[in-house]
């Protein structure tokens, strides 16, 4: 395996973490009193928003909950689109046989899109979504005596996928974009698109039927010379059996 | 058709119309021959196929691939006589309407194994990395022998131009000479060596045949590396920033959260300065 196919293989562990990251949770934030036990737990998912293992009467978990917005959906779904179409471009389309790279530059805009997605996940959530609702970042434990509570507010292990699918998209995604952006191909290979030009432009020269109007020729003449042939031995014939009459040898 | 099946098929026809005296059979074979032979000659020369639909005749086309040739390698590849001889042939054919006799026939098929015998290599061929190891004024170059980053292949790039030119105008000048299908092929292959290097400076690199074999992709895919580096570059930046925004809003936490901003900013130094060291040595090992 080349050093381009262990790339290519990074990169499809990439979309499967990214893709994975977006059922599990970002950012975690909880509290537990004094005895460690949990009394207030608010996970953050892409998809979900904020929710609770507790149920709506437990009134200190209900008190602490984020007020933040719902990250919008539309954003998460163009990214899995985007997921998908990359994973086809990667696995069908390989660059180093590719004729067309008109059709490649094209994904490649895709390949760089993903990645922008990937950074704004792991730069702009933490800064829009948390920090402003002062949710630290990435792992603080906060006691506060008076509530007799320790608050811990941490990432997530889908915001950790993240990360690692950003590491692991980068080189490939800025691979394809250089070569299907920096190269442009001829259409063909080289011998197959020749003799394309070739059977074009050259004239056709059928030799086997000029051949065979010779060889008929030669034949016609042949015979013409047979018929004369054989008039001047049916005359000798002839002129042999009169000498033989006449008893002449 | 390959060259092994006409020469039978021809053998063949000439025996025939030598039987049946059809001189002005073979005279049409035979232009029709030289005139795919050139086309051949042309195309792999990358010149323009003949304008037969204009009635472009067979010596001016010979005489335009001649010109071309001067003009880029000072290379004659149809001698004078051969075309001088060829045209009065052709201009005789075009006005008996093919009617030839037997001499001017066997002139017609000597020319025709003439143009075969001309070797001529393909302007489309491309050249893998190795093969500019057998330019021997090349060879010093770091560029080419890898011991070099891409930065100094930049500041290299004249110096490369100018030991090509060089290399190309020797070959000219044997060309100029005499014939040889090796060194027309080395002529050809180091002007798409120069074409090449000079246009990495501005647009796109055009890729001939595949891609794999191309000594800038060989050399651009091994800056995989790079970008993984980057990556992580970039997502340690990323956190880094977003870590120093939160301090700046809440002071009261940048205790706490100095720790990460150390090691998210270290791990930027460090791979700044793997990058580096990757550029200076490294790199240039792929």
């Amino acid at each position: 395996m080349n050093l381009k196919s262990y790339f290519k293989t990074f990169f499809l562990i990439g979309i499967f973490l990214s893709f994975l990251s977006l059922f599990f949770e970002w950012y975690s934030f909880q509290a537990r009193n004094l005895e460690g036990e949990l009394v207030m737990l608010w996970n953050f998912h892409l998809f979900m928003g904020w929710n609770t293992i507790f149920s709506p009467d437990a009134w200190f978990n209900e008190v602490f909950k984020p007020n933040v917005e719902q990250f919008p959906i539309i954003i998460a779904l163009v990214y899995i689109a985007i997921m998908i179409i990359t994973v086809y471009s990667v696995l069908f389309t390989d660059l180093e046989h590719l004729e067309n790279f008109e059709k490649a530059k094209k994904y490649s805009y895709l390949h760089l899109f993903e990645l922008i997605l990937s950074g704004f996940c792991i730069a702009t959530v933490p800064i829009y979504y948390w920090i402003s609702q002062e949710l630290f970042f990435p792992y603080i434990v906060f006691i506060d005596f008076d509530l007799e509570v320790s608050f811990v507010y941490t990432i997530g292990i889908g915001y950790l996928l993240q990360c690692f699918a950003f590491v692991s998209l980068f080189p490939y995604s800025i691979y394809y974009y250089y070569t299907s952006t920096h190269f442009e191909k001829q259409d063909t290979t080289l011998e197959g698109r020749l003799l394309k030009i070739l059977n074009q432009v050259q004239e056709p020269l059928d030799f086997d039927k000029l051949i065979g109007e010779e060889r008929l020729k030669v034949q016609q003449d042949r015979s013409e010379d047979l018929s004369i042939l054989e008039k001047e031995q049916n005359i000798n014939h002839i002129y042999n059996k009169f000498i033989k009459l006449r008893g002449v040898k | 058709m390959n060259d092994q099946l006409i020469d039978l098929k021809l053998k063949k026809l000439v025996e025939l119309c030598l039987e049946t005296s059809n001189y002005k059979k073979l005279a049409v074979v035979g232009f029709t021959l030289i005139s795919n032979r050139l086309d051949e000659i042309g195309i792999r020369l990358g010149i323009k196929s003949r304008n037969k639909t204009q009635g472009e005749k067979v010596y001016e086309y010979m005489t335009i691939i001649n010109e071309i040739l001067y003009n880029n390698f000072t290379l004659t590849l149809f001698q004078n006589q051969m075309l001088d001889n060829l045209r009065k042939i052709e201009i005789l054919f075009l006005r008996k309407r093919g009617d030839l006799s037997l001499p001017f026939v066997k002139q017609i098929i000597g020319y025709y194994y003439d143009l075969r015998i001309l070797d001529v290599p393909d302007v489309y061929q491309t050249y893998s990395k190795e093969s500019l190891f057998d330019l021997p004024q090349l060879k010093a170059i770091p560029f080419l022998s890898g011991k070099s980053n891409k930065n100094s292949q930049g500041r290299l790039h004249p110096l490369i131009l100018q030991k090509i030119r060089e290399e190309e105008r020797q070959v000219e000048m044997s060309l100029s000479t005499k014939f040889d299908s090796e060194m027309f092929e080395k002529a050809i292959r180091l002007k798409s060596i120069r074409k090449s290097i000079e246009k990495q400076h501005s647009g796109k690199i055009t890729v001939h045949g595949a891609l794999k074999d191309n000594i800038n992709y060989i050399t651009s895919k091994e800056n995989i590396i790079r970008y993984m580096i980057l990556g992580w570059l970039g997502l340690f930046l990323m956190l880094g920033v977003s870590i120093i925004y939160q301090s700046i809003i809440f002071p009261e936490i940048s205790m706490g959260v100095s720790v990460y901003l150390l090691l998210f900013f270290a791990s930027v130094g460090f791979i700044t300065l793997l990058y580096h060291y990757y550029n200076k040595n490294g790199g240039a090992d792929n």
